[in-house]
């Protein structure tokens, strides 16, 4: 059922200034709204509980993707679309880029946001792995000032975040390793667009002659926020990826992971596949599997 | 059409394409009346109740609430249905699915009315449900209906299998299930009613039957059928789920009627996924012999679909997997056994392939198998049992013409040795494999009589109107008539005006249902064509002094060729004091009904086949199917329009391929969790390979032009050939639909336990 449009009330702030100061003004009264592409739904589905509504979309602060030698920065702003045709992004950070692409169908990525998806803390995101594997850290802002986190820890428990009710996430910032690495990007779900995920995995290495040097590996829709595998990947560093270091490494993944049965899928097979994802991604590592199977850009954009 | 230029086989527009493309083309929701209220129906969320307590009031109180109407309100009958009249349109004592109607209100605006609607207020004694479809058949099982759980039974008697299986050096025998599923049209069911200063009341709906509705309508606000008009407005799709809408049009027209205002109801996409018809759901179970060379001796199979809690069609339904059940191939020993069985769930009703591609699923499933044992291969095991022109099928018809499935098979070889280079994948993980599905389809219902009716009126500048009642959903019949037409009476298509879907002035030719327009309505509207342009030649003969077969109707005149002689239709209708010619075309197939204990008889005047050929990848790590290619070789007699028809074949493979991977209403202890197209999940461009269409023409002779008809006929092998593929990529059986990642995973026995399991 359909919830009554004119229950609700939208704002839209001329500048980040004014927003903040609203925000500041009456703590939590007013939910952001980004790009839309969550809160429809609910709205569609008559599950929307906030009444008051601060349009960002015009927030140019809040747009835009920065090249520094150092590190990307992309505005909360940035939409999905932006992100995978960003050149330097395909190029060191392609796990963002393919869980843009597998991001609900191309109308939710023309208009929605990877603040938005950040601030939304579902646990099934497809970008969030790819945010937590590549070291992201955000910049919180409010009427006051502003504040770096990193992204890891961000999420502390279902759909709760860090984020005070004046605050605003501003900025999310990568930092450039220059070094190579393989990266591995996969999403399961039952059809190629407009899904969400079954598990996601996101995973990127730097190996050196067989041996596992450093190793970064997230997951999402098996606990309740997106997952960074540290114990995963305690494991395997400064190993090499033979088959007994895959078996310990699965092992310890089985142990971190904590998914559930829902009308989606199965805690079992959830469960299960995230392991069978972790051997394909180690085996890619070795070399002896390429990167997992993405979608074909079918679209022609 | 004149100049030799011809407008049957040739690829035209739909009529209405333009419209449809500039948003023009009216729906119900476009719909807006003076005063106009809308309507909303309040619904049980349990699966089954006792109603204890209905209280209106503190709805009707509301500001802006006009109507809010209880079963006692109906003032004729409450019972509608095609078949059985057995679905209240408003409970009074006991609701049988999440989601039956027990009160129905209106308001002066949407929101006021959805207001009203939750502050209805019902009191529910909670009963359990009957969910399984074979626990209902026990005569312990709490009854949905007085008459008992099992709904209906079909038979099919042809020789005797035990001597069949004797003969057998090879049987195969499994258990299969089919899961219920959504027509998911664009446009949700909807309609408005009004009435006029006589009383007379005006429905405009969405439906594949307007004269059913206005049936249901008039038994339900107890007047007679003249008293109601129903216009169909632009459908959005149907697919069978729009097979006549009585219970929305009956709620229009039951406000519009208590109120003296014009009403509106219009379902969401939750209440259309919730509550409106669906395909049944079965359990299968099939035994099938074949002789070490090959041949097909037994078939043995027992199907029981789960009807919901209302029987629609679902007699019907089963009735044509019984009488399809062997599927187009000769069979000496069958025996069918179909049930079609209450439970409290949705109720399920007609849906393009009516219970014959939840059978073929599982039939061309085992014929694989048993081709694997007679170490066949599965192309040429077909071909040495399919029908062919001279042969007898499961229900005793001899089939003398338009059997073309042989040549499906054998196009279908070839487009299979077109695939076989892309089986490879690069990785271990990914494998790939062909499958192929075979299937016919009955054109029209099995019944008898049936038939079509159309009127042609032929104007003196030599354009034409047609009437004729079968609707167009979407799927481009009014073209085809506007084609038929053009091409008996020789003029262009845009002289052609098509009428269609107004009992006020269309004749009722039965529903845009069961692959029957263009072989029924076809004919009727050819015939009606044919005589106004023998009436025409006529005069003409008269007037010329010749034998009218001399003549020649072409763009406004009859023309003697030999002789390079014309006169204007103009002219020859004034010289006769003729306005215009009328002429009716009425079409019969020629069908014996089933006979009940055997299941014998000639049910379809004709057949339309099908060989289907996908190509899918099956990622071993996670389960998913991917179609890769597809390839769809059907025998529809004669493509009027190529283009719609292969528009046809390419959305029932989008369909076939769904129901094979991944669509299905998904139940909690009777309630469904996806009732929106987030959670319900069609596949989407994305998922879909091109798909090669190949036409076959194996002209009937009693079709218009030698055509049969599409719409089911290239749905049926879909999910078969998609799921015979996933046994040639990676060697297990999905007996349990939909072949999601999950229960593809599952049958994956090959993988090494990992730490998790152990």
């Amino acid at each position: 059922m359909r919830s009554c449009l004119p229950d609700y009330e939208l704002v839209a702030p001329a500048n980040l200034r004014e927003a903040l100061a609203l925000m500041a003004g009456e703590p939590g009264a007013w939910k952001p709204f980004a790009g839309g592409t969550d809160l429809m739904v609910l709205l569609e589905a008559g599950k929307l509980p906030h009444k008051r509504f601060l349009s960002l979309w015009h927030l140019r602060e809040l747009k835009g993707i920065e090249v520094s030698p150092t590190a990307v920065t992309l505005g909360a702003l940035t939409t999905y679309t932006e992100v995978l045709r960003h050149p330097v992004l395909q190029q060191e950070f392609p796990c963002l880029c393919q869980g843009a692409r597998e991001t609900g169908g191309v109308a939710t990525q023309n208009r929605g946001t990877l603040g938005g998806n950040i601030a939304n803390a579902s646990p099934a995101a497809d970008s969030p792995p790819a945010l937590l594997v590549y070291d992201a850290e955000l910049e919180l802002v409010s009427a006051t000032g502003s504040r770096w986190v990193p992204y890891r820890g961000f999420h502390s428990s279902y759909k709760q975040m860090d984020l005070r009710p004046n605050e605003l996430i501003a900025r999310i910032r990568l930092p450039r390793v220059g070094r190579p690495r393989r990266h591995y990007y996969r999403k399961v779900g039952t059809r190629k667009a407009q899904a969400i995920s079954k598990v996601v995995f996101a995973g990127v290495a730097e190996v050196e002659g067989g041996v596992v040097r450093d190793v970064r590996i997230a997951l999402g829709s098996v606990a309740p926020t997106v997952l960074r595998c540290a114990k995963t990947e305690a494991v395997l560093r400064g190993h090499p990826t033979v088959e007994s270091t895959v078996a310990a490494a699965q092992a310890a993944l089985a142990g971190e992971i904590a998914p559930i049965d829902d009308f989606r899928s199965t805690a079992k097979y959830r469960r299960r596949v995230s392991l069978n994802l972790l051997a394909v991604f180690l085996q890619s590592c070795l070399g002896t599997v390429e990167q997992g199977p993405g979608p074909e850009p079918w679209y022609g954009a | 059409m004149a100049d030799n230029q011809k407008a049957v086989g040739v690829s035209v527009p739909r009529i209405e394409a333009r419209e449809k493309v500039l948003g023009r083309s009216v729906y119900v929701d476009d719909l807006r009346r003076e005063g106009m209220i809308w309507g909303k129906v309040v619904r049980s969320p349990h699966p089954r109740a006792r109603i204890v307590h209905v209280d209106v009031t503190e709805a009707r109180g509301l500001p802006g609430v006009v109507a809010v109407l209880t079963a006692a309100d109906v003032p004729g009958d409450r019972y509608v249905g095609p078949l059985v009249k057995d679905q209240p349109i408003l409970c009074s004592s006991s609701v049988r699915f999440e989601g039956d109607a027990v009160a129905l209100v209106a308001a002066t605006a949407e929101e006021v009315a959805e207001t009203a609607r939750d502050a209805v207020r019902v009191e529910y004694e909670i009963l359990e449900p009957v969910l399984d479809p074979i626990a209902a058949m026990s005569p312990e099982a709490p009854q949905v209906q007085a008459g008992g759980n099992v709904a209906s039974y079909s038979k099919l008697r042809r020789g005797d299998v035990e001597v069949g299986f004797r003969a057998a050096d090879v049987i195969v025998e499994d258990s299969f299930s089919t899961q219920m599923i959504d027509h998911a049209y664009l446009e949700p069911e909807g309609a408005v009613a009004e009435v006029d200063a006589e009383g007379k009341v005006t429905i405009w709906v969405c439906s594949q039957y307007p004269h059913y509705d206005r049936q249901e309508v008039a038994r339900v606000l107890g007047v007679s059928l003249a008293r109601v008009r129903v216009i169909q407005t632009t459908t959005g799709g149907g697919f069978g789920g729009k097979f006549g809408s009585p219970l929305v049009s009956c709620y229009a027209a039951l406000l519009a009627a208590r109120t003296g205002r014009p009403a509106k109801v219009l379902y969401t996409r939750e209440e259309s996924l919730r509550t409106t018809v669906k395909r049944h759901p079965y359990r299968i179970h099939y035994k099938v012999g074949a002789t070490r060379s090959g041949k097909l001796t037994a078939v043995e199979a027992r199907f029981v679909g789960d009807t919901g809690a209302y029987l629609v069609v679902g007699r019907a339904v089963v009735g044509k997997s019984t009488s399809h059940g062997a599927g187009p191939y000769e069979v000496p020993h069958v025996k069918m056994d179909g049930y079609a069985v209450y439970t409290n769930k949705a109720p399920a009703g007609a849906m393009r392939g009516y219970g014959v591609p939840q059978v073929a699923v599982a039939y061309e499933s085992l014929l694989d198998e048993l081709a694997r044992k007679l170490n066949l291969d599965p192309i040429e095991f077909r071909l040495k049992n399919v029908l062919r022109e001279g042969s007898q099928t499961a229900t005793g018809q001899t089939l003398l013409h338009s059997v073309g499935v042989a040549e499906t098979l054998e196009r279908a070889a070839d487009a299979r040795r077109e695939m076989t280079p892309h089986l490879k994948t690069g990785k271990p993980y990914l494998k790939r494999g062909i499958g192929v599905g075979v299937s016919w389809h009955g054109i029209g219902a099995a019944r008898s009589p049936s038939q079509a009716t159309a009127y042609v009126n032929l104007c003196g500048d030599g354009s034409a109107t047609v009437l004729c009642g079968s609707v167009d959903i979407g799927q481009g019949s009014n073209t085809l008539f506007s084609q038929i037409a053009a091409e008996e009476l020789g003029v262009p298509l845009d002289q052609i005006s098509v009428v269609t879907g107004d009992t006020l002035t269309t004749p009722d030719c039965e529903a845009t249902t069961a692959t029957r327009v263009t072989y029924l309505s076809g004919n009727a509207v050819r015939l009606a064509a044919e005589k106004a342009k023998g009436t025409a030649l006529e005069l003409a003969a008269k007037h010329f002094g010749c034998l009218p077969e001399h003549l020649i109707l072409a763009r406004g005149k009859v023309q003697v060729p030999d002789a390079a002689l014309e006169i204007s239709l103009t002219d020859l209708f004034k010289k006769h004091a003729v306005q215009q010619i009328s002429a009716l075309g009425v079409f019969s197939p020629d069908c014996t009904p089933l006979d009940p204990e055997t299941g014998q008889g000639s049910p379809h005047a004709t057949y339309g086949f099908g060989t289907h050929v996908a190509l899918v990848e099956v990622d071993q790590e996670t389960g998913a199917v991917r179609l890769v290619d597809y390839a769809a070789f059907n025998d529809v007699g004669k493509a009027i329009n190529p283009q719609a028809v292969e528009g046809q074949i390419e959305g029932a493979v989008a369909m076939g391929t769904g129901y094979a991977l991944s669509e299905g209403m998904i139940f909690d202890r009777g309630k469904i969790l996806n009732p929106s197209f987030a959670t319900y999940l069609l596949l989407t461009a994305a998922d879909l390979p091109p798909v090669r269409v190949g036409l076959v023409e194996a002209p009937e002779p009693t079709g218009p032009y030698g055509a049969k008809g599409v719409g089911e006929p290239s749905m049926n092998p879909v999910a078969a050939a998609v799921i015979n593929a996933i046994y040639d990529a990676v060697g297990v059986r999905i007996r349990e639909l939909p072949a999601v990642p999950e229960t593809v995973f599952a049958a994956l026995k090959t993988r090494q336990p990992l730490p998790a399991d152990r």
